[in-house]
Order: C-alpha cells, then sequence, then structure tokens
C-alpha cells in the first residue's frame, strides 16, 4: 500500500525526493515539504519510510496483515542492521516485528566503481563481471563453451 | 553632506501605527492559517493518533520544564531540528541558512520595534548609533542567510527545479530579501542627502516590508510557530514514554569479520 507524509514531521531535507525509484515523492509547492504525488503508481519498496530521518513517512500495510483503521509505523536502525515494524490494529492491539536487512556494517560493501574493470573479452563468456573469486568461491558451473566461443576468451 | 531626517516623511506615530499593522498582520495571518484552515484541530488529531500508539520503552522521566528548556536551546535556537538528515553536506549549510535567517529576523524585528516604540525620532549614524548597528547586522545576516537558502531549497536541490523557478513557497523568502535589499536602498539614499530619492524609496520601502508579514496567511512563514510547538511536544510525548515508533531493536545483526 502506498506512502504517505506527515507534514508537522517532515523537515524538507528531500532526502525521499532522491531515494525514490519511482520519481513519485516530490516537494510540495505550498510548504516545501515532501508528499507523494501518485500513491496509485507507488511501488511499495518503502525506502523512503525506512530511511525518513524524522520517522515522517508511514505506510498503509497490505490488508492481509493490517486490516482496515490500521497503523503502521518503521524505526530504521543501520548500526544494529535492523528494521522494526509496529502495528496497531483497529482493536487497539499492538504488534512489533523486527527483521534483519543486512549482517555487514553500513558502509562497507564496495561500489561497483571500487572495482577494477574487467577484460573486454570476458564479455563472451558465462560468468558475470568478477565470478567466481568476489563470490568467494572457487569455481562456478557453467555449460562447456563452443570451440567458436572458447576462441575469443583468450583465457 | 547631511542625512535626510525620515521623520519629516514619515511621522513617528505614523511608523507606530506601521509597525502595529504588521504586528498584527502578522498575528492574524499566522491564526487564520491555523485555526480558520483547521490546522491545529487536524495537529490535535494526529497528537492523540500518534499517542494511541502507546508507551514505549523510552520514558526518561524528565521534568516537562527541562524537555522545554532542551528543545528551546538545542533545537530552536541553535536550529538543531534542521540538522536530522545526517548527511553533512545537506544538514550543514541548510543549518548555517536557517540559523542567518533566524537570527537575523529576530535581531531585524527588536529593533524596528525598538525604533517605532522607544526611540521613534532617532535619526543616528548607522556607523556609530548602537541600534543602527543592530538593525544592519540584522539585515545583513538576513540577506545572506536568504541567498545561502535560495541554493538550499530542497526543490532546487533535489528536484534539480532551475534556480529561477518559483513556486508560492519561495514567496516569503523573496518578499524578506527583497525587504531588505530595500531597506539598504533607502539607507544609503537618506545618507546620500537626496529628499526625493529618500521620499520615492520610502513610498516603495513601506509596502515591500509590509507585504511579507501580511501575507503570512498564504506563505511558510507560520512554520516558525509550528515547528517549535511540534518540537516540544514530540519531546514531552517520548519523556512521558509515548512513541508510536516501534522498540529499538535488542539485537544487533551486523557480524563482525
Amino acid at each position: 500500500m502506498p506512502t504517505f507524509v506527515y507534514m508537522t514531521m517532515c523537515d524538507g531535507c528531500g532526502k525521499c525526493v532522491e531515494l525514490c525509484p519511482s520519481d513519485i515523492m516530490h516537494i510540495d509547492p505550498v510548504n516545501r515539504r515532501a508528499y507523494n504525488v501518485e500513491p496509485d503508481m507507488c511501488w511499495e519498496c518503502y525506502t523512503c519510510v525506512k530511511y525518513c530521518p524524522e520517522h515522517a513517512i508511514d505506510v498503509r500495510g497490505y490488508a492481509d496483515f493490517a486490516p482496515l483503521g490500521h497503523g503502521v509505523t518503521v524505526l530504521r536502525e543501520p548500526e544494529k542492521g535492523a528494521v522494526s515494524w509496529k502495528i496497531k490494529y483497529r482493536d487497539g492491539r499492538i504488534k512489533e516485528f523486527t527483521f534483519p536487512i543486512r549482517t555487514t556494517k553500513w558502509g562497507s560493501i564496495k561500489s561497483p566503481r571500487d572495482y577494477p574493470a574487467p577484460r573486454e573479452d570476458l564479455i563472451h563468456t558465462q560468468l558475470l563481471s568478477h565470478e567466481p573469486e568476489y563470490l568467494k568461491v572457487e569455481k562456478l558451473p557453467t555449460l562447456p563453451l563452443l570451440s567458436k566461443e572458447a576462441s575469443r576468451v583468450k583465457n | 553632506m547631511v542625512a535626510v531626517n525620515i521623520n519629516m516623511f514619515l511621522p513617528a506615530s505614523y511608523f507606530r501605527l506601521y509597525v502595529l499593522i504588521l504586528v498584527l498582520g502578522a498575528v492574524l495571518g499566522i491564526l487564520y492559517d491555523a485555526v480558520g484552515r483547521g490546522k491545529l484541530k487536524a495537529y490535535r488529531h494526529e497528537r492523540e493518533w500518534k499517542r494511541s500508539f502507546g508507551g514505549t520503552a523510552g520514558e526518561t522521566h524528565a521534568s516537562h520544564a527541562s524537555v522545554i528548556t532542551r528543545v528551546l536551546i538545542r533545537n530552536i535556537l541553535f536550529s538543531g531540528e534542521i540538522a536530522s538528515c545526517r548527511e553533512a553536506n545537506i544538514d550543514r549549510p541548510r543549518r548555517a541558512a536557517h540559523l542567518l535567517l533566524f537570527w537575523g529576523f529576530i535581531i531585524s524585528a527588536l529593533s524596528m520595534l525598538l525604533k517605532a516604540f522607544v526611540y521613534p525620532t532617532l535619526n543616528a549614524s548607522p556607523l556609530t548609533n548602537p541600534l543602527e548597528i543592530s538593525t544592519n547586522t540584522g539585515n545583513a545576516m538576513l540577506l545572506l542567510g536568504g541567498l545561502l537558502m535560495l541554493f538550499m531549497r530542497v526543490n532546487v536541490r533535489s528536484e534539480k527545479d532551475s534556480m529561477f523557478r518559483l513556486i508560492r513557497a519561495d514567496m516569503f523568502l523573496f518578499s524578506v530579501i527583497l525587504a531588505i535589499i530595500f531597506q539598504f536602498i533607502l539607507e544609503f539614499v537618506d545618507l546620500s542627502g537626496s529628499l526625493l530619492a529618500t521620499e520615492i524609496v520610502l513610498i516603495l520601502y513601506l509596502p515591500v516590508t509590509a507585504f511579507p508579514f501580511l501575507s503570512m496567511a498564504w506563505s511558510k512563514f507560520p512554520h516558525i510557530v509550528y515547528k517549535p510547538i511540534y518540537a516540544m511536544h514530540r519531546e514531552i510525548d517520548a519523556a512521558d514514554g509515548y512513541s508510536h515508533l516501534p522498540n529499538p531493536s535488542k539485537v544487533s545483526f551486523i557480524k563482525e569479520d
């Protein structure tokens, strides 16, 4: 279900606008706060919900786990690699869930730019860039190369 | 060259009336925006909704007075609310611009009130008189903060709008910058000693300065009232143990490698 912004809490920092993969988080022209311009087109990735430093973006939960009249809030803790959800049901019950989002330290994953560029002729192999060494395995199973393809790959 | 005495064109009693109209217009504008448009009612409803999520483990037992003092100093006087984005390249310039605008506005507004009600016939040098110096300092801070904020506008920075694309949210910023520019022009022509130029600029200065105050119901300026109230309520609720947010995770999923 799509996201929405509490205007009172929004600080107008613009991070959700930069992060939204659907480009539907925009800046309100009157108050200069973020808002979801096209809820129907929301991918429901919840990137903005999890990132918002003011916790100003909330979400209407899916009907199968939170029927109408509920409230869902989110707390992201990058230092613990966790995202917690709090759901208030319409009968007043409250449930909380915590999910791991990663096991490595925040900022420890190298950007693709930090890796050396692969050789051009490797495009003809069945392996992706830097496989298998960056997957930390010795070898990946591949189909045997045809003689024509094999000649293109020097190694 | 002798500076022009502006009291010749604008007697002290008229200037007092002018300042009173500005203050009254600002107060009425904010009241209309908060009460007339139902924002206050919606905010109370939102606060009750958040408090209905119940308590969390975060109760601090801090007194309301200490919470209000902390919010007043950290979040309001030092613009701590702006520094929440956790990205130094965004937070720092926004905070610097906000601090300049906030303190510049307070210094300028206080100086204007003092001039109107305590020293109505003051016609002193802007280089030596403390009140004139504080007025100019406040105005310079407002102008610098306003110009810096032009680059830090979130639609310009995040949505890559043109610097020159104006939206309604820009109304207050641009009207304040324009008013300050006119203030400096007025001071310049006043010092030049030209009676005609001073009279013409004064006629233009009065409506230009009045605009930001009288347009508050339609500009984003009322946030100077809303944001501190929200920050205080948020921190008081947190101190009382109310939070709509989940409890922090008890475990860390980060594995040391």
